[in-house]
């Protein structure tokens, strides 16, 4: 590995020649960073996997994607002996937004923009990078029945959408006991009444203009009662919160809702992997949340990986933390797949992407090398 | 059975006096089912022998629940069972686990240094825990009474497998001794002022051990000698008795004579030698004073480490060995120097962890073994079937393969004394092996038979 980082900041030296070279022709590029990265495996993000891919970028954007893509005169080749993918992406995630994120003491925050809370050089938000975590859906922390508008944030960068979600949570965690509602009941018919006369973002969810972020809480009924919620107002989006939602895959799959997977805890039971077996069974779309600070940004991959142990198939949880993910929050003509037209965020791994025992050895955000792993020690040094 | 007779004979004891569970359920169990005569031949494409030793194309030859040979050129000799596999390699072991604890047992405060693992081993635990550690390759877990006490005791290595008898459950009744320092209670930090102290109790403690032990030395040095006068005056007495007799009746005569009262020489013995006070956890920490037991200590702050290095350099046979360690790499080379393992707990902690965790980097493992630090990796007694799966993660922070790979299989091994039994695949260690169908602690690999002492506990059919 130490080999192929001496390589990198070559390669990085001769790329910024080549720009100070090439600088006057290409006046629209950005910051001049065009590269080429050719990686013995390449994850495109919808199930292929290209033997010595090669993925062109210039101004922030991917430009060729392909084994035998042709890489511009001037630009340099970066030789990556590890796999390829498209930066992860997180579903729910608090990194960085602290106290921003939620209000408890208010029950119903319909216009609150979680993309005012967004601080990109926090150093949460950077832990997610050495994770490979490129995007991730800023969504406030539960404890109101609606909570706002979640944020689509790259990592480290810029907010690329406002209105991903509106979050609401149908069950007991949205209550406090110090205001209204505090009970479940007072909270459905709440929501029932902001939903069957609908105004403002509510009208615009009730039209499937806006999709929701729903957290039903985390026992079977409640997951049901969310379920029934969203079929009753027509509403679309994702189903979030419980570690129950696979069992009721078929629901799921009927309503048309999407699902982010909560976090695998060591020892806390195989609901949450098993489920992920049978929504992927069912077909029902579904990416994985991820919950930072509280949880450690290695749980994203972590809890893909312990799917996979359940069953789950590698290129399957891929798709999950990558191009379903982007799709799932209304982003994938943007982020989440190795192919032109969308941003270089991508991750070099040391092997598979899906296994924790891989490296993440460099990470790319809008085409720029924001993190790089540390030396290592045991590399061959040939 | 693999393990030597006094072990055996140990562990029935430990059994028939552990009290109220042991004598009833386990004295009259038959002898252990292990030993069924059973010829086994596990052929694998890959076999690890040990991290880094691999044969291509091999055969692992077991009889009664033991390895006979390993080789790649061996006959498959007839009537055996055959297994066929991928990749074969030893069972991982948990040295840092709960699994086949009662559970308050585990999270009791109030044990001390010679409270028994082996007591508070739980036959009833629900078969689907076993069944979920081994079906992730895990085969042996090393368990503590007291894992966040000041003093957790005499822990012990269990087989995961399940068992009708307590003995077979219990592959050494006597690990090591315990302690923890500076560890949260229920959520809270232990006040900063009594951590260092704490330490400083801890090698006190080991220096009590000492002494005992010298005390015990002492004793049996000046029990010797007085047995031994004892015996030449004793002789004496029988060889001069004649002559005493005649020499007493001549004095009490002449008394007699002179009208005086005959005084009776009166016969004056050595003191017998007092043994020293009797002291059960004194008892424990003389045999860690002597290097009999390793102690491990869970401990997380540098200032803790560098004092109980410092307070206990100077007993040169002490056998430390670190659990958590969280901010381990501050006194790495101390460690690498003193050979003292680190049983590193490469789990993802969220922004509430303990405080003594704060520090918590899953690059840990890998800087410590860059380091040189012996790295042993361990559930901390979360959940036993997860360790091969933070142990990848441990390898996806730094770790080398067969590192982790040996951080679960021979150095835990090495760290209890138990090499000579587990860890590695070579002739007279106890088969404890997995048959993956890929390289070992990928999440894509998984286990398609699992042995333990020979028997097939986990197969195809089995899995869930």
């Amino acid at each position: 590995m130490r080999t192929q980082r001496r390589m990198h900041t070559n390669a990085l030296l001769l790329a910024s020649l080549a720009f100070v070279a090439s600088a006057p022709a290409s006046a629209s590029s950005r910051e001049g960073d065009a590269l080429a990265i050719r990686a013995e495996k390449l994850h495109v993000g919808d199930g292929t996997v290209i033997e010595n891919g090669i993925v062109v970028f210039e101004a922030g954007v991917i430009t060729e994607v392909g084994k035998g893509a042709p890489v511009p005169k001037g630009v340099v080749l970066i030789e990556h002996a590890g796999h390829l993918s498209a930066g992860l992406i997180a579903l729910r995630e608090h990194a960085g937004a602290g106290g921003e994120s939620n209000d408890s003491s208010r029950a119903v925050m319909d216009e609150a923009d979680l993309a005012f809370a967004y601080r990109p050089h926090h150093s949460e938000v950077q832990g997610l990078l050495e994770e490979g975590i490129t995007t991730f859906v800023l969504a406030p922390r539960p404890g109101s029945l609606v909570g706002g508008l979640c944020a689509v944030a790259k990592t480290g960068s810029e907010v690329i959408s406002r209105r991903a979600y509106l979050s609401i949570c149908t069950g007991t965690n949205g209550l406090t006991s110090n205001r209204f509602p505090t009970s479940l009941q007072g909270s459905q018919a709440e929501l029932e009444r902001r939903f069957s006369w609908p105004r403002g973002v509510f009208a615009t969810a009730v039209k499937g203009e806006l999709p929701v972020m729903l957290d039903g809480g985390s026992s079977r009924t409640e997951v049901q009662h969310a379920i029934g919620f969203a079929r009753r107002h027509g509403l679309k989006g994702l189903l979030v919160g419980s570690t129950r939602l696979g069992e009721m895959a078929a629901k799921i799959r009927a309503a048309g809702l999407g699902v982010a997977i909560s976090n695998y805890a060591p020892s806390t039971g195989r609901r949450v992997v098993e489920g992920a077996v049978a929504l992927s069974e069912m077909q029902v779309p579904f990416g994985f949340a991820l919950g930072s600070p509280n949880n450690h940004p290695a749980n994203l991959r972590l809890t893909a990986a312990a799917c996979i142990r359940a069953g789950l198939k590698s290129s399957d949880a891929l798709r999950a933390l990558t191009s379903t993910a982007a799709q799932l929050a209304g982003v994938a003509d943007k982020v989440g797949s190795v192919q032109a037209g969308l941003a270089a965020d991508l991750v070099l791994w040391s092997g598979e992407p899906t296994d924790p025992g891989s490296r993440v050895m460099a990470v790319y955000v809008d085409g720029d090398e924001v993190f790089q792993a540390e030396d290592d020690e045991n590399g061959d040094d040939q | 059975m693999h393990l030597p007779e006094t072990t055996l004979a140990s562990v029935l004891l430990v059994g028939a006096t552990s009290g109220l569970f042991a004598a009833t359920a386990f004295a009259s169990a038959a002898p252990s089912p292990l030993t069924n005569g059973d010829l086994v031949a596990v052929r694998a494409h890959k076999l690890h022998v040990s991290p880094g030793n691999v044969l291509e194309d091999a055969t692992l030859l077991i009889r009664d629940g033991v390895i006979m040979q390993v080789g790649d050129d061996l006959k498959v000799p007839d009537g055996a069972r055959v297994i066929e596999g991928d990749v074969v390699c030893a069972g991982f072991m948990d040295p840092w686990g709960s699994l086949g604890m009662n559970g308050p047992a585990t999270v009791d405060m109030s044990t001390n240094a010679a409270t028994r693992a082996v007591d508070g081993v739980d036959p009833y635990l629900h078969p689907w825990y076993r069944h979920q550690a081994l079906a992730a390759g895990v085969t042996a877990v090393r368990v503590q009474a007291g894992m966040v006490s000041a003093r957790g005791g005499v822990g012990a290595v269990l087989s995961t497998a399940p068992a009708e008898d307590l003995k077979s459950m219990i592959l050494l009744e006597d690990s090591n001794a315990a302690a923890g320092l500076g560890l949260s209670s229920r959520g809270n930090p232990t006040d900063v002022f009594a951590r260092i102290s704490a330490v400083d109790k801890l090698v006190s403690d080991i220096n009590s051990g000492r002494d005992y032990a010298m005390g015990l030395a002492k004793y049996a040095h000046e029990l010797e000698a007085w047995n031994k006068t004892i015996a030449e005056a004793e002789a004496k007495l029988e060889k001069d008795f004649k002559k005493a007799q005649k020499d007493r009746d001549k004095e009490i005569a002449e008394a007699k004579e002179k009208g005086k009262e005959f005084k009776e020489e009166k016969y004056k013995e050595d003191k017998r030698p007092k043994p020293p006070k009797p002291d059960a956890e004194d008892a424990v920490m003389a045999r860690v004073a002597s290097g009999e037991l390793p102690l491990v200590v869970t401990i997380h702050r540098a200032a803790e480490m560098r004092e109980l290095l410092k307070g206990t350099a100077r007993f040169k046979r002490l056998r430390l060995v670190i659990a958590g360690g969280t901010e381990a790499e501050a006194v790495a080379d101390e460690l690498a120097a003193r050979s003292i393992p680190v049983i590193v707990r490469p789990i993802p902690l969220g922004a509430n962890r303990p405080d003594e965790y704060s520090g918590h980097d899953l690059a840990l493992a890998g800087r410590l073994a860059d380091a040189g630090v012996r790295v042993l990796l361990g559930s901390s007694g979360g959940g036993s079937a997860d360790l091969p799966l933070l142990a990848s993660l441990a390898i996806g922070h730094g770790l080398d393969r067969d590192k982790a790979l040996a951080a679960l299989t021979t150095e835990v091994a090495r760290t209890f004394d138990l090499s000579g039994e587990l860890g590695s695949l070579r002739p007279g260690r106890r088969a404890d092996l997995l048959v993956l169908d890929g390289e070992p602690l990928l999440p894509t690999t998984t286990v398609r038979y699992a042995l333990s002492a020979g028997r097939v506990l986990i197969s195809p059919d089995s899995r869930d």
